[in-house]
Formats: C-alpha cells, structure tokens, sequence
C-alpha cells in the first residue's frame, strides 16, 4: 500500500507543480458554457425573449384566447410577441427581427369549435437554428392544449360564443353559471393539462423547477445546460493528458527507475492511475461549486458523489487503455482526441441528444459521454436522485475497472515483465 | 556480490545479450567496455530486473534474482544512461522518493537523503527545481538518486555521458568514495580512458558477449609488448598483409582496406623501422599513429574496428 501512495503522492506533487494543462482543461467547459450562455441566453445567462410575428388572420375567440396565453404567467419573460400583418411578419423575418412567424388561418375559432380539423401555422426563420423549434414546440404544445380546452369546455364556450355572438351582455346569472362550470371542468383536469405548456425556460425540468418556481429565472441555466456535457468532453481530455505521463516517464527513464525499485511493479502502475483518478475528481469538485452557484434547484449529493467517481474511474481507465495500446505518446495522443471529440458528438456532449438523429441516438449509449452526460443533466437540470442515476453510475464504474484493469495488464506486461510488446 | 551467469537476451531474431558472465566482488569495480549497441544497457537492464532474460542466472548478494527480485533490488542500486529525474521536483524531493520507494522514512529519510546530496555536491541546491540544473548537476543528481538507500551493488550505465570534463571527474571521484566503503559497482561505458582510470577489471563486451575480461595490464598483455602503430591509406587489406610479413617483429592485430594496425616487438625505434620497411613496400599510407598498448588496441584486436566506430 506504501509505494502505491508514495507514487500517487509523487504524481500529484508534479501535477500541482505543472498544472497548466489541468487548468486549461477545467477552464474549457466554464469558459464555453458561459459563452453558449451569454449567446443563447442574453444577460446574465437569462435566455433572451424570443421574438415572435403574430398574424391573426381570425379573430375569434379562441384566437384571442391563444394571443393571451402568450401574455400569461412567465411567458413573457419568453417570449416577445409582435402582432402584424402578413407582409410585415414576412419583412421582419427577412430581417432577422423575429424567429418565428405564427399564422393563426381565418375560422379557426370557428373550425375549433366546431370540433373541425384546423391548424396553426408556424414559419421559422431559416436564418436562425433553436429558437424557432423552441416557439414551434411551444405553438404544437399550445395547440394540443387548445384542443383538449375547447373539448373540455366545449358546453361553457358554446354559451359564452352565443353571448358573444348576440351582441348583448350577459346576465348576472349567465356569467356566474359559465364560471362555476368552467370553474369544475379546469379544477378536474387541471393537473393533468396545464403542465407542460408553461415549462419551456426548463426543457428538461422536472422536480427542480417546480421548486425553484417563482424566483424568477435562475441565471446561467443556459449555461447550466451545456455544462455538463461540455464538462464531460473536457474531463476526458484532461485524463489523456495525465495518462500521457506513462509515456513520458517511460521516456525519461523515471519509469524504469521505479521498477528497479524494492516495490511490486503493479504499485507503480495503480499509483499512476489513480493520480489521473484523484486529478479528475478534484477537477469534478472544482465544476462542482460552479454548479452549486448556477443552480437553483435541490441535487442529489449521494448520487452526485457516486457518479463522479464513477465517471472519474471511468476516464482512467479509458485513457489508461489507450495509452496501454500505443508506444507513442503522441500516436496515443492524437488517436484519444479524436475518439473524444467523436464520442462527445455521438453521446450528446456538444449537441443535444434530442437533437441527434436516430441512428446516432441508437449508438449513443456504446460511449462514456452518453452515460456521464445523461446521468450529471438528470441529476443538475431533473433533481434526479440516485435511483434515476443508478445505471449510469454501474455502467461508468464497471466500464472504469474493467478497463483500469486491462491497462494495468498490458502496462505491467510492457514495462515490467519486460516483454516489450 | 554480483554474479552472472550465462546470460542471454534477445529481442525478436537479435541476440542482445548471447550468453555472458562475469562476477564483481565487494568494494570492486568492473567495467563492461564496448561500443553503442554491444549489449551493455540490456546487461544492466536484465540485472536489475527490468528485462526478463531468456535465460542464465543473476545473483546479488547470494539472492538469486528469479526467485526473489524484491529482495535483489533491496541491495541494487541503478543509475540509468538517461537522466532519470523529474523535472519539476526538487533535487531533494527527487533523492527522497527514490529512497522511500527502498522503505526509508522519517529521519533516516531526511540524513539519508542529505548525506547523497552532499556526496554529489548538491547539498546547497537541495531545493532548488532539478529543471534549472546544468546538465553536470543532472548526472550527479541521477547519481545520487540511485545510492541515497546504501546499495550492496551499484549498476551505473554510462553515467558520464554528455557533461563537461569536470563534471565527469566529480561523479568519478564519487564512485571512487562508494567503492571504498565495500559497495560492489558494475560500470558501463564506451570511454577508454575512464575505464583505465576506474575498473578495477574491465570485460570487452561487443555483440552481446564478453570477447575478455581482467585488469587493464592484463587486457594489454593480450596485444603483447612493444608500440602499436595504426596505419590509414589507399591500399587494400592484402596489400598491407604482404607489406607487414616481410618483417618478423611486425604482427598484424587488424586489418581491412584503408586501415591495419599493427603490434611491433621491441623499443620504439624498432617500430619505427618496421613502419619505414612497410612504407618501402609503397604502401599509399596517408596517415600513422603510434601508441603504446592500450585499451584501445586491445579493443581493436578483439573486435577489429575501433571503439568509437
């Protein structure tokens, strides 16, 4: 046990005195976050209102009711809605004004009501990329919504439509009979379809943002969103680079040196991985406290814990198999970047995995990025626990000691036995 | 102390090390002398358990190294060819981990450590970072990193390799200072006069095998008495071996186009006739070198080319 710490000590000591290359790669996913941050998500990492053309080409009540839920609860922190004409919404998207134009066709109100097929037209801005899907995912939700509305209340807004219709005012009686009814039908259904229309600021949010509801916008939640992927893709660089100490030892003669002393070659070996090992989880504790200050919803510690040390293990073991296969540090080097970078691609560190087609979605779960990414988004942006965690923690420490022990295999066969594979 | 035995090491279908033995006793140093690539770091490299050897036996101290390597590197110490030091650690923080990875703690440690660090002139740059030091300061560290634990033998790889005359003459004067104190020391290099200066017996090793070993008198007398003349020219190697037998004091210890040397009987003024005759026979010589027997003669005549080819 002696040695092994002894050279765990010793790498660490050298990390800490060269830690330029550490703290390059920790700097990366904070520096890029905030940036994706700051782009997307306007001042202070708050996402901007997405600008929305409205045409109204209707009019009718359940027309006016849609134009109005744009200016309920939250939504205009969301989103900034113009009404225009036709020609006007179609200028300001030739400007990059707006993201999106949403055409509400003449009868919709009528069509609807009248249970009859009718549609919502959205027109993106080809000029932009995420937020015209975020205001064509809102306008499908409000939609679906709408619908199952005007189903549910289809006796209360027949009258009310009537009233309308007459021109007269509503007695007392009218309105307070249209408002009792009203009133049941939403209290009846209302846990089960008002939810989802109002959650676009957390795409993904689950439990923590009910908690965090009414504080307003948590800041950095863009940025929040990115980090963990992007921490994901920097951690496993940052392994490669701390392997690629195996090589250069071996290089310097330092590593020999080691093996000529009085202690098991198997010491040395599992000392070197676990610097690589402690160095990742202190890197992981440092973005850790950033989390803490970005987030404003409760985590899960226990799972928070196990899963970095689980993703820790695993970028050992990952980088020290790759280091084990090839003599060269720079070969090593050069062929670990680029499976990183592929994996982050594929397991949804730079780019979301809903956003992925399916057959990459399908591969996904064969990379490290898949596991870790999904498991610190559910755990940062759902409040997942442990239970919601647990896979991914399995999957990253078994794939960690498996390949840890791999490495120490063909490490212990290189350099110690003497075999020179 | 160190005992080799039939050693063999190959790589692949290249014999490294075909078969070699040799013994250093206590407080004795003995020299393996050959040129890049004779066998030498495989040698050392198998004796301090690096490489495995295909076969024959190491012992060190009594302990045989297949059977017990932990206990053999207990009583080894090695100081490899390359500078084997971190760069970012101090020259103690360098010494001291070598010597806790050989089980010293605590004050043992520390005296310990200091007392290496003193032997090679370091003391007053203990903390200093190793990357700062010269290329001098490096090899006496690299020395002191592989005798800071009180080794029985010591394996030194050519460890004056690439640093100024004075720095070379410190660690030789080191090594002279852990010799005396009983250590067994086993050194490697391709530098004659170094080899003439330290060993007490010096084995000629080309091609993975010791061609002779013994004191440096003895390894002389292998070429005989009398004045070595080395002969460079446009003539073939038949040409100068017809030219050197018309004289029976001239003996031939090698020759091949453009080059012989030869071993002349008697006081220097008999070599010089035997070069005159040899140059009657119009012999196309361009360049003549006469030397008393040396290392290098001796090397010459067991491997046929110079050491330094």
């Amino acid at each position: 046990m002696r040695p092994f710490l002894l050279v765990l000590a010793k790498d660490l000591l050298r990390k800490l005195r060269s830690p330029l290359a550490s703290i390059a790669f920790l700097l990366f996913p904070i520096i890029f976050s905030l940036l994706i941050g700051v782009t997307f998500g306007g001042r202070g990492g708050k996402m901007a209102p997405i600008q929305v053309a409205l045409v109204d080409e209707d009019g009718g009540l359940v027309a006016r009711l849609l134009r109005s839920s744009f200016t309920q609860d939250r939504m205009p922190q969301q989103f900034d809605l113009r009404l225009v004409e036709a020609a006007e919404a179609e200028r300001l998207v030739e400007k990059n004004k707006v993201s999106a134009i949403v055409r509400i066709p003449p009868g919709f109100s009528d069509s609807l009501l009248d249970a009859r097929p009718t549609r919502l037209e959205v027109v993106k801005n080809p000029a932009q990329s995420i937020y015209p899907q975020i205001v064509e995912q809102v306008v499908k939700v409000l939609g679906r919504l709408g619908g199952s509305a005007v189903r549910i209340l289809e006796e209360p807004l027949r009258e009310i439509r009537g009233s309308v219709d007459s021109g007269s005012l509503p007695s007392d009686a009218f309105v307070s009979r249209t408002s009792l009814l009203i009133s049941h039908r939403m209290t009846a259904v209302g846990r089960y379809a008002f939810p989802p229309a109002v959650r676009i600021e957390k795409p993904a949010s689950g439990e923590a943002g009910e908690a965090g509801e009414g504080d307003g916008v948590a800041p950095f939640r863009v940025a929040l969103y990115i980090l963990p992927g992007m921490a994901i893709f920097s951690l496993l660089m940052l392994a490669l680079s701390s392997m690629a100490d195996f090589q250069r030892e071996a290089q310097a003669g330092t590593l020999a040196r080691q093996f000529a002393s009085p202690v098991g070659g198997g010491s040395v070996v599992l000392g070197k991985l676990a610097a690589t090992w402690v160095l990742s989880l202190a890197s992981i504790a440092i973005l850790s406290v950033l989390v803490m200050i970005w987030s404003d919803g409760p985590i899960g510690f226990a799972a928070f814990i196990l899963l970095s040390i689980a993703f820790a293990l695993a970028a050992t073991g990952f980088a020290a198999v790759l280091y084990s296969l090839f003599r060269s540090e720079r070969a090593a080097g050069a062929f670990g970047s680029i499976l990183v970078i592929v994996m982050s691609m594929v397991g949804g560190s730079f780019v979301p995995l809903e956003m992925l087609p399916d057959f990459i979605r399908s591969i996904a779960p064969a990379t490290l990025i898949y596991w870790g990414a999904e498991g610190y988004r559910n755990l940062l942006l759902e409040g997942a626990g442990l239970r919601v965690v647990g896979p991914n923690i399995l999957v990253l420490a078994a794939v960690g000691m498996i390949l840890s022990a791999i490495a120490v295999l063909r490490f212990q066969r290189r350099y110690v036995r003497g075999r020179g594979d | 102390m160190i005992q080799v035995e039939n050693l063999r090491k190959s790589y692949g279908s290249t014999q490294a090390v075909g078969g070699i033995s040799f013994a250093v006793a206590p407080g004795e140093i003995y020299g393996l002398l050959g040129p890049n690539g004779a066998g030498k770091t495989t040698t050392i490299s198998c004796i301090s358990g690096l490489l495995r050897p295909d076969g024959g036996r190491v012992l060190i101290d009594g302990i045989d190294l297949a059977a017990d390597p932990i206990g053999v590197k207990r009583s080894l110490g090695v100081v490899p060819q390359e500078t084997a030091i971190y760069d970012t650690l101090s020259a103690a923080e360098n010494v001291a981990f070598f010597a806790s990875l050989h089980g010293m703690s605590g004050s043992d440690l520390r005296r310990s450590v200091a007392q290496a660090l003193e032997r090679v002139g370091l003391a007053a740059d203990s903390k200093e970072a190793s990357r700062k030091f010269s290329g001098g300061k490096k090899r006496r560290l690299n020395l002191a990193m592989g005798l800071v634990h009180r080794p029985k033998a010591l394996l030194l790889d050519e460890p004056t390799v690439g640093i100024d005359p004075q720095a070379r003459i410190h660690i030789l004067d080191v090594i002279h200072d852990i010799q005396k104190e009983g250590t067994a020391i086993l050194y490697t290099t391709h530098y004659l006069e170094e080899a003439e200066r330290l060993c007490d017996r010096i084995g000629i090793m080309d091609h993975g095998r010791v061609l002779e070993e013994g004191t440096v008198d003895e390894l002389r007398r292998l070429v005989g008495e009398g004045t070595i003349v080395a002969l460079r020219g446009e003539f073939t190697a038949e040409q100068f071996t017809a030219a050197a037998g018309k004289d029976p004091r001239v003996r031939v210890l090698t020759v091949e186009d453009r080059m012989g040397v030869v071993a002349v009987d008697g006081e220097k003024r008999a070599a010089a006739e035997a070069l005159s005759a040899l140059l009657r026979a119009e012999l196309d010589v361009s360049e003549v070198a006469l030397q008393e027997p040396s290392l290098q003669s001796v090397f010459i005549k067991l491997t046929g080319r110079e050491l330094r080819d």
